[in-house]
């Protein structure tokens, strides 16, 4: 199958499997909505709030794939996510800082907004870190996201154990941390939708540079790509993705590493295929999950972490005896 | 210049050991202080207050914060997880906990030859016997029943027996993020039933427990009890969630959000109170309610 054929075929697919995940979402939960009465009025307070749900999860979905995708061809890392340049507990850092301090009861924006700033921060010291005069090699990038990771999850714990003491927003960081796609207003999901619509369209720009870049940064300096700009480039790029998908639904693990392996198994390594399918399947992914996390039990809702580790620990699993013989070269 | 930089934070890590250090030593006493006790939860700090036992209180956790005097007592523990080596120091002569978090504490406090008194409190009844135990161990079974009748009957007076077609669906918001809510076997379930109200979330398993979103606005409450407040659960931001404004508390403006949260969520001496407030919402309900 060609490249263009590949792409009709699975942009047909996944968009048809995105609608139906969206529909499905609208209709499941405790509270049953019959389908013929999808529009009618006594239903449509419930179907706002699912709506908004279901539409988060296709935007996070989608960019935290886009991010990994982007960050296991740059890195070119088959272990790669979102979260392996500091992103995630930077952010962690940020959204618990109020928390537990009570600054987030000032208003809706606050966690968001912290968790924000927190992951471009703990970007600009990872990359600090990484630089060495005006490269930034991917091991000492990788390197140093794996030690800010350590330092700012260990900042938290400490955060966190002084809250024991003072008895208050634990369960808060806790819930942030294993990610949920609760909604209450419509800013979240029109911000963090700019935001990943944006991304998408720009890595949309790049698939070729991606491709190129994946056989080696050598190579691709042979082929003429001006490889430590568009390096910088992606990077940004990947990381206000995370930074918008975390700030507005917590730490979802797992889609972002997933998403992208999956779809690369079936389509093969071409970016240009990859990137729109993996943005579909990314949302299609989350919006099914959070299906999960809010019916499985008979009452409440289960962090849509939980769900996405469920599924992701035994395909990385996978993935990670797949690529045995390639990582211990 | 490397070299500084490693020796200023070997410096700094043997400070910072050595400032917690001092900071945080106390003497070591060789026999349990006559009379005294050490409350591991708040709502037994309320309580020995209530007693008028707090000339003998000498340790309380981090959390209590009520009667505002107990806020300058020395803490020696975080809610149900004592300090083992500051109970070693000070040995009271009673620890007093809702119940142990820490299952080798007990062990530890039985060493130290201190009495240990665990009194369960998960409903408004486990309240009235756990004053009453607290009071006989600590030597004033009087004064604990006089207190404990005096609240028996204030919540006589307030417990409402009222047909369940009468009785307003509620949902007490307990924090935003998780929304979360109490469940059956909750002590604020029970406040609600006595009041005279339904809680939405009375088939929950769990006391405490995450509510979906989704759930609240398919089961419709009649009224809104959002006891966190302080943490930014104001009428303002519950008005405006998204698909919220369907809800017959928010079209009705029943949303409440003055309510101490401590009455109805801390199980102690306060109990009282927190089900007459409860009532007093439910019946402004009931009278709204016929024509």
């Amino acid at each position: 199958m060609t490249a263009r054929k590949k792409l009709v075929v699975g942009i047909a697919v996944l968009s048809a499997a995105l609608v139906v995940a969206f529909f499905w979402a609208l209709i499941a939960g405790h509270a049953r909505v019959p389908i013929g009465q999808l529009f009618a009025e006594k239903y449509a307070p419930l179907i706002k709030v699912r709506a908004a749900r279901a539409l988060l999860g296709i935007i996070v979905g989608a960019g935290l794939s886009i991010a990994g995708l982007i960050l296991q061809a740059v890195l070119r890392n088959p272990l790669a996510d979102p979260y392996v340049l500091g992103v995630s507990s930077g952010a962690g850092l940020g959204a618990a800082l109020v928390m537990l301090s009570g600054v987030a009861a000032v208003g809706s924006w606050v966690v968001p907004g912290a968790a924000f700033v927190g992951a471009v921060l703990a970007i600009l010291l990872v990359y600090a870190l990484a630089r060495v005069g005006r490269a930034v090699p991917v091991y000492t990038l990788l390197l140093s996201g794996v030690i800010v990771n350590a330092v700012a999850s260990s900042l938290l714990i400490f955060l966190a154990h002084t809250a024991i003491a003072r008895g208050r927003g634990l369960r808060s960081v806790m819930w942030w941390l294993l990610g949920s796609l609760q909604v209450f207003e419509a800013w979240p999901v029109v911000v963090a939708g700019i935001a990943v619509g944006a991304g998408i369209v720009i890595t949309l720009l790049f698939t070729r540079d991606l491709n190129v870049l994946s056989i080696g940064e050598e190579p691709a300096a042979h082929l003429g790509l001006r490889v430590e700009r568009t390096k910088k480039l992606l990077f940004v790029i990947a990381s206000l993705m995370t930074g918008a998908a975390v700030a507005v639904s917590g730490l979802i693990g797992f889609v972002g590493l997933i998403v992208p392996h999956a779809v690369r198994l079936i389509v093969g390594p071409d970016n240009k295929v990859l990137v729109p399918l993996s943005a579909l399947a990314g949302g299609t992914f989350l919006v099914i999950a959070d299906i999960i996390a809010r019916t499985i039990r008979p009452f409440g809702e289960l962090p849509i972490g939980v769900i996405t580790a469920f599924v992701g620990g035994p395909f990385f699993i996978y993935l990670l005896r797949r690529h045995r013989g390639k990582l211990s070269r | 210049m490397k070299r500084w930089c490693l020796w200023t934070a070997v410096v700094c890590f043997v400070g910072l050991a050595m400032a917690s250090t001092v900071r945080r030593q106390v003497a070591v006493r060789d026999r349990p202080l006559k009379g005294a006790i050490v409350s591991l939860a708040p709502s037994v700090t309320e309580i020995l207050f209530a007693l008028g036992l707090q000339d003998r209180l000498v340790g309380v956790t981090t959390i209590c914060d009520y009667p505002p005097a107990a806020k300058r007592l020395p803490k020696v523990a975080d809610f149900g997880v004592p300090d083992i080596e500051l109970l070693y120091a000070l040995k009271p002569e009673l620890v007093i906990a809702t119940e142990l978090r820490d299952p080798e504490a007990k062990g530890v406090i039985a060493r130290l030859g201190v009495r240990l008194l665990e009194a369960k409190q998960g409903s408004i009844e486990e309240v009235l016997a756990a004053i009453e135990t607290i009071g006989a161990a600590a030597g004033v079974a009087d004064a604990a029943r006089v207190h404990v009748d005096r609240i028996r009957e204030r919540i006589a007076r307030a417990t409402v027996d009222v047909p369940a077609a009468q009785r307003p669906r509620v949902y007490i918001e307990l924090s935003s993020h998780p929304l979360s809510t109490a469940g059956q076997g909750s002590f604020i379930d029970d406040l609600i039933h006595r009041a005279g109200g339904r809680n939405i979330a009375h088939d929950a398993a769990n006391p405490w427990t995450i509510i979906s979103p989704d759930d609240v606005v398919a089961s419709n409450p009649e009224i809104i009890i959002a006891a966190h407040a302080a943490t930014g659960g104001t009428r303002y931001v519950i008005e405006n969630r998204i698909g919220w404004s369907g809800i017959s508390a928010v079209k009705a403006g029943r949303i409440i959000t003055d309510l101490n949260p401590d009455l109805i969520a801390r199980p102690g001496p306060r109990v009282a109170d927190g089900l007459e407030a409860l009532a007093r919402i439910f019946a402004a309900y009931r009278e709204e309610q016929t024509p």
